[in-house]
């Protein structure tokens, strides 16, 4: 427990410092120790919401330069909607996804990944209806806001405040969200052994 | 199936990470384009920036439009003040987003990689621009020049990834030499000389095959030995081997 509280702690000091830096002072040198810290979590938080890879480091790429302009451009200070950086780059990276949608249905990885687990299973050392390809496979199966709790709880370790923050809903209707995934998501790794 | 097995098998999904090698150029990126641009835009080009970032950004399907519009509607004028803006102008952040809004709308790796290539010529000339303007580099203009250099490799880098990805590997076209003209027509009959023994057709000179991996390789030790003119071959080479 209180390493949990510890290192939550020590996360909140370093994300709060990093943000206040930025409001303040327009510090370069904290947004580059912020992409240190949060760049690959926003490509996964990406990569599984639209499924390829290409296209997921680009909005990676989109996703930082946008904040660093709105640092610019002092939005940052502008609004007290933004309670930590970590959130703030997600709310952009999610923007960007939806944004992406709307102008094309992108091509996933899932074909591939199917086919890595029609030929192959791993059953040496994790139980054998429940392999990592099929749970990868099977996510980007899952509604895009199911995927996106499931990736941005169990995946990237957001608390339930920070994602209900980022998708604008109330901590309740985030865990209900979050059940429903699990739940979708068994289904669809049962379906699949059903066939 | 237990909920315990099915998320922990979730979090081991925390291995889907970037290219580590993307990750580091892509900061090499940001880092020249933070350490480049100003901080107090003038007041008329911060509107036009302001401007172009919301709709680059926040509407990517419309980006291609966007652009053709804002430049339609600010004329020949604004499009060349914003595609000449150099590090340190307030439109040259958004001369880098419209770039990566670029790449976006490329389909193909062929594609993104002809851009890359693009870039990097366009940064190497910012950074030639930027030595011939400042001949007495103080500590900050060093700086500026070192990280466009860093620009200029991260944009390699990234077209060198992205032809990775295509196949076959782009090849430059042999070069023919006067020998081989001459070398041409030989008998076919001629395969035995007068002691019967083997002819071998005549030696082809070297092939020059320069694959774009070459290419990139040697374009980036150029660049370290600050060739800057010697690399703008090699990329020029490089264009004109993606098609």
């Amino acid at each position: 427990m209180s390493n949990s509280t510890d290192k939550k702690s020590a996360f909140f000091e370093d994300d709060h410092s990093l943000f206040l830096r930025l409001k303040k002072y327009k510090d370069k040198q904290a947004f580059l120790l912020a992409y240190d810290q949060y760049a690959e979590a926003i490509y996964r938080f990406i990569f599984f919401r639209i499924g390829n890879e290409d296209d997921a480091r680009d909005l990676t790429s989109v996703t930082f330069l946008k904040c660093w302009s709105s640092v610019q451009e002092g939005k940052l200070n502008d609004s007290n909607d933004y309670k930590s950086l970590r959130s703030f780059l997600y709310k952009i990276a999610r923007n960007q996804t939806i944004d992406y949608y709307r102008q094309s249905k992108p091509t996933s990885d899932l074909e591939l990944a199917e086919a890595i687990i029609d030929d192959k299973q791993d059953l040496s050392t994790i139980d054998e209806t429940l392999s990592l390809e099929l749970v990868k496979a099977k996510l980007l199966d899952l509604k895009e806001e199911y995927r996106s709790v499931l990736v941005m709880r169990y995946i990237n370790d957001l608390s339930i405040s920070e994602i209900s923050e980022i998708t604008g809903k109330d901590k309740g209707n985030v865990r209900v969200t979050i059940l429903r995934a699990i739940k979708a998501l068994k289904n669809l790794v049962k379906t699949h052994h059903e066939r | 199936m237990k909920d315990k097995q099915l998320l922990s098998q979730l979090n081991k999904l925390k291995d889907q990470r970037p290219n580590l090698l993307w990750l580091q150029s892509n900061r090499e990126l940001l880092a020249s384009q933070l350490y480049s641009g100003q901080t107090e835009p003038a007041a008329l080009s911060w509107s036009v920036k302001a401007n172009l970032l919301g709709r680059l950004i926040f509407q990517p399907q419309y980006v291609a439009v966007m652009i053709m519009l804002f430049f339609a509607g600010s004329g020949l004028f604004g499009y060349k003040i914003s595609q000449a803006s150099v590090p340190g102008d307030s439109l040259y952040i958004a001369k880098r987003i419209s770039e990566r809004a670029q790449l976006m709308l490329a389909f193909s790796d062929e594609s993104k990689a002809k851009l890359s290539v693009e870039f990097a010529g366009k940064r190497l000339e910012e950074l030639k621009d930027l030595i011939k303007d400042e001949p007495n580099s103080d500590t900050a203009e060093a700086a500026k020049i070192a990280d466009l250099k860093a620009s200029v490799e991260s944009e390699i880098k990234v077209a060198r990834e992205r032809l990775a990805k295509t196949k076959p590997e782009p090849v430059a076209p042999v070069t023919k030499t006067k020998a081989d003209d001459s070398q041409e027509f030989i008998a076919a009959e001629a395969t035995k000389d007068s002691q019967g023994l083997d002819i071998s057709l005549p030696e082809l000179p070297e092939l020059s095959t320069r694959s774009a991996d070459m290419i990139i390789e040697e374009a980036s030790l150029l660049l370290d030995q600050d060739q800057l003119d010697k690399v703008k071959d090699r990329l020029d080479e490089l264009n004109k081997l993606i098609r």
